[in-house]
C-alpha cells in the first residue's frame, strides 16, 4: 500500500510509524466491514419484520442511523490514510516540487488542526449525551455522539502518519476508489 | 467576508473539499462569538448525517459494488454493442448506451467514467478514436448515471429538503434518457466530419437475444429498484437494502463468485466511498448552519429578486448559479449549502418541487464534466493520461446540448413531469 520504493530512504522511526499506521488502518477497515455488515442486516431484519412476518419491531430504523454514523465515519480515518478526501489538487501542479512539498505539509498540519478540534468539541458533546436518552430504546445518546470524537481522534492520527510517511511528497494509492460524485 | 477568503484560499491550495468545508464553517462559528460556539460543530455534524434516507447511499453503492464484481455489467456493455455498435462512430453510441444501463446499477457519474475510462476509452482508441474524444464522449455520459434513478444526489436533495426521493427518481427518468438521445444524435452529426470507425456487421436478432439473456439479470436490478420505490411498495432505503440483496443472490448463486475476503472488501470500500461523500455532508452542515445563521441565503435571494422578478429569469440566474459555482465546487456541498438558498426561490415562483429538485440536481450533474473544476475530467484525465484542456476541447458539443436538454427540462416541466404524475406523485 506505502509507496515502496521510497522505503529504503526512510528512518527506523519513520518505518515505524509507518507500520503503526497501517495496522491502524487494517484494523479501522476491519470494523467499518463489521459495522456496515450488520448495518445491512439490521435493515433487511426490518424489511422482513414489516413485510412478511408482520411483527413489530421500531428499533431497526433508530440503530441503522446510529450504526450508519458509527460505520461511514470510521472511513473518514481510513481515507485520509489513503488520501482519498478529493481536493482542488490541479493547480498544485504549477508549483515548483521544493516549495510543493512544503504546502503539502502545510495543508496536512492544517487538516490535523481541523480533526483534532472536532474530537476535543466532539468529547463534551458525547459527554452532553450521557444524560440524554434515545427516543425508542432509551439508549444513552453518548453512544452515537462518541462516534465523533473517536472517528475525527482516529482521522487526526491517520493524517498525521500519512504525513510522516509522505512528508510532503505525492502518496500512490493501490486501491484506490476510481471515483465518488464529489 | 473572511469565511469566503479562508474558503476560497484553502480551495486553491488544495485542502480536500471537506476539510475546507469544516475550516470554514469554523472560521465562521467563531467569527460569531468564539470557542463558545465553535462547540456546536459536532452537533451540526450529527445532525447533517442522522437522517433515515442518506442509509440508501451506501447501499446502493453496496449493490454496485456487488454487481461489478460479478462481472454482470460487463455484459451489459456487450447488450448496448449488439444494439448500437453498427453506426457509425459505434463504440461511442455503445459507450452511451452503456452508460443507461450502468445507471440502474451504480448510479455515480465518476465511477462509471472510472469504469469506462478503464475499458472502453482504451477499446475506442483502438479502434481509430482519437483519445480526447473518447474520454469526451465518456464524461458526456458518466452524468446520465446520477440522473437516471438510482442517485445518490436525488437522496440528499429530497431528504434535506423534504421532497419524495421516489418522486424525484420518477422525475429524473426522461431526462436521463433525453441526454442519452442528444449525445448519441450529436456523436451522429460529428460521425463524417471527423471519420469515426464503423463496424461494418449489424448484430443478427439471434445475437441480440443471446446479449440480452446474458445480461438480464443486471437489467431487472434497476427495475426491482424503481418499480418498488415507484409503486410505493417500499421506501428508497429499503428499495436500495433489497437490491444488496438482489445482487448478493447473483454473486453468491447465480455465478457463485463471492468469497468472503471479497465481501469484506466490498463492504470496506463502500465505507471509504461514502466516506468521503459523508465528510463533505458533515463539514457542509457545519458551514451551512453558519450561513443560515448570518442570514445570506435570505441575502443571495433578495439580491436575485431585485434583479427580475419574472419567474423566467429568476430561473435562469438560479440554473445560471448554480453552473458557475459547479465549476469550483464539488456538487453534495454545493446541494447542502445553496438548495435551502435557492429552493424557497423555486417555490417563491410557482415551480413544482420535483420539478426544482430535477433541475437542481441536472444542473449540479452538468458540473461534474464543466472545466475547469469537473470530477468527471479529472477521474478520466488520470485514468487515461489525457490532458482535461484535450478533453475539454472535444467536450463541448456535449456539453452545449445537455446545456439544451437542462434548459428544455427547467422552462417545460410537462415534459418531466409526466412520469411522477402518471405514477401518482
Amino acid at each position: 500500500m506505502d509507496n515502496k520504493n521510497k522505503s529504503n530512504d526512510r528512518s527506523p522511526i519513520q518505518q515505524k510509524i509507518i507500520s503503526l499506521g497501517a495496522m491502524l488502518n487494517s484494523a479501522n477497515e476491519r470494523a467499518i466491514a463489521i459495522l456496515i455488515a450488520i448495518l445491512v442486516l439490521d435493515v433487511w431484519l426490518g424489511i422482513l419484520a414489516r413485510y412478511v412476518f408482520h411483527w413489530q419491531i421500531p428499533w431497526t430504523e433508530e440503530l441503522a442511523r446510529y450504526i450508519m454514523i458509527w460505520g461511514i465515519l470510521l472511513a473518514v480515518p481510513c481515507c485520509c490514510y489513503r488520501r482519498e478526501h478529493i481536493g482542488l489538487t490541479s493547480l498544485q501542479g504549477y508549483i515548483p516540487e521544493h516549495i510543493k512539498r512544503y504546502l503539502l505539509l502545510g495543508l496536512d498540519l492544517l487538516s490535523l488542526t481541523f480533526f483534532l478540534t472536532l474530537a476535543y468539541t466532539g468529547t463534551a458533546f458525547a459527554e452532553k449525551g450521557i444524560s440524554q436518552f434515545s427516543t425508542v430504546y432509551s439508549m444513552p445518546m453518548a453512544i452515537p455522539y462518541a462516534a465523533i470524537p473517536v472517528a475525527f481522534l482516529l482521522a487526526g492520527v491517520q493524517t498525521c502518519i500519512a504525513m510522516f510517511r509522505d512528508f510532503g511528497r505525492d502518496y500512490v494509492n493501490e486501491d484506490s476508489l476510481g471515483g465518488t460524485d464529489v | 467576508m473572511i469565511v469566503g477568503i479562508v474558503f476560497l484560499i484553502l480551495l486553491l491550495l488544495g485542502l480536500p473539499v471537506g476539510i475546507v468545508l469544516g475550516i470554514s464553517g469554523i472560521v465562521g462559528l467563531a467569527s460569531i462569538g468564539g470557542m463558545h460556539f465553535v462547540e456546536l460543530a459536532p452537533s451540526k455534524i450529527f445532525n447533517g448525517l442522522n437522517i433515515f434516507p442518506f442509509l440508501a447511499m451506501p447501499f446502493f453503492i453496496l449493490a454496485g459494488e456487488i454487481m461489478n464484481h460479478t462481472g454482470i455489467t460487463s455484459r451489459l456493455v456487450v447488450f448496448a454493442q449488439v444494439l448500437v455498435g453498427h453506426f457509425r462512430g459505434g463504440l461511442a453510441h455503445t459507450n452511451m448506451l452503456s452508460s443507461v444501463f450502468f445507471s440502474g446499477i451504480t448510479g455515480a457519474a465518476t465511477a462509471d467514467a472510472a469504469a469506462f475510462g478503464r475499458t472502453l476509452v482504451p477499446a475506442m482508441v483502438k479502434q481509430g478514436y482519437s483519445r480526447p474524444f473518447a474520454c469526451a464522449v465518456t464524461a458526456a455520459g458518466s452524468i446520465i448515471g446520477p440522473t437516471i434513478p438510482p442517485s445518490g444526489l436525488m437522496v440528499v436533495y429530497g431528504s434535506l429538503m423534504g421532497v419524495s426521493i421516489g418522486g424525484l427518481f420518477a422525475t429524473g427518468v426522461l431526462p436521463g434518457l433525453l441526454i442519452c438521445i442528444i449525445c448519441m444524435l450529436i456523436i451522429a452529426g460529428l460521425g463524417k466530419r471527423k471519420n469515426l470507425p464503423k463496424n461494418a456487421n449489424r448484430a443478427t436478432l439471434k445475437d441480440i437475444f443471446i446479449a440480452f439473456k446474458s445480461s438480464i439479470l443486471a437489467l431487472i436490478m434497476p427495475m426491482i429498484i424503481l418499480g418498488g420505490i415507484l409503486f410505493g411498495v417500499v421506501t428508497p432505503t429499503e428499495a436500495a437494502a433489497v437490491a444488496v440483496a438482489y445482487a448478493l443472490f447473483i454473486g453468491t448463486v447465480v455465478y457463485r463468485c463471492i468469497t468472503w475476503a471479497d465481501m469484506t472488501r466490498m463492504l470496506i470500500r463502500t465505507g471509504r466511498i461514502t466516506g468521503v461523500i459523508f465528510l463533505i455532508i458533515a463539514s457542509a452542515s457545519i458551514l451551512g448552519w453558519w450561513l443560515s445563521f448570518e442570514q445570506i441565503p435570505q441575502a443571495i435571494a433578495a439580491a436575485m429578486m431585485s434583479i427580475s422578478d419574472n419567474p423566467q429569469v429568476i430561473l435562469l440566474l438560479i440554473i445560471a448559479l448554480l453552473l458557475i459555482v459547479g465549476t469550483l465546487m464539488d456538487i453534495t456541498a454545493m446541494l447542502i449549502i445553496l438548495a435551502p438558498v435557492l429552493v424557497p426561490l423555486t417555490e417563491h415562483i410557482g415551480m413544482d418541487p420535483l420539478h426544482a429538485g430535477i433541475v437542481f440536481v441536472l444542473a449540479l450533474n452538468l458540473s461534474l464534466m464543466t472545466p475547469p473544476v469537473g470530477a468527471c475530467l479529472f477521474v478520466l484525465s488520470s485514468v487515461t493520461g489525457e490532458s482535461i484542456e484535450k478533453i475539454a476541447v472535444e467536450l463541448w458539443p456535449f456539453l452545449i446540448g445537455e446545456l439544451a436538454i437542462l434548459l428544455l427540462i427547467a422552462f417545460l416541466p410537462d415534459i418531466t413531469l409526466y412520469l411522477p404524475r402518471l405514477l401518482g406523485f
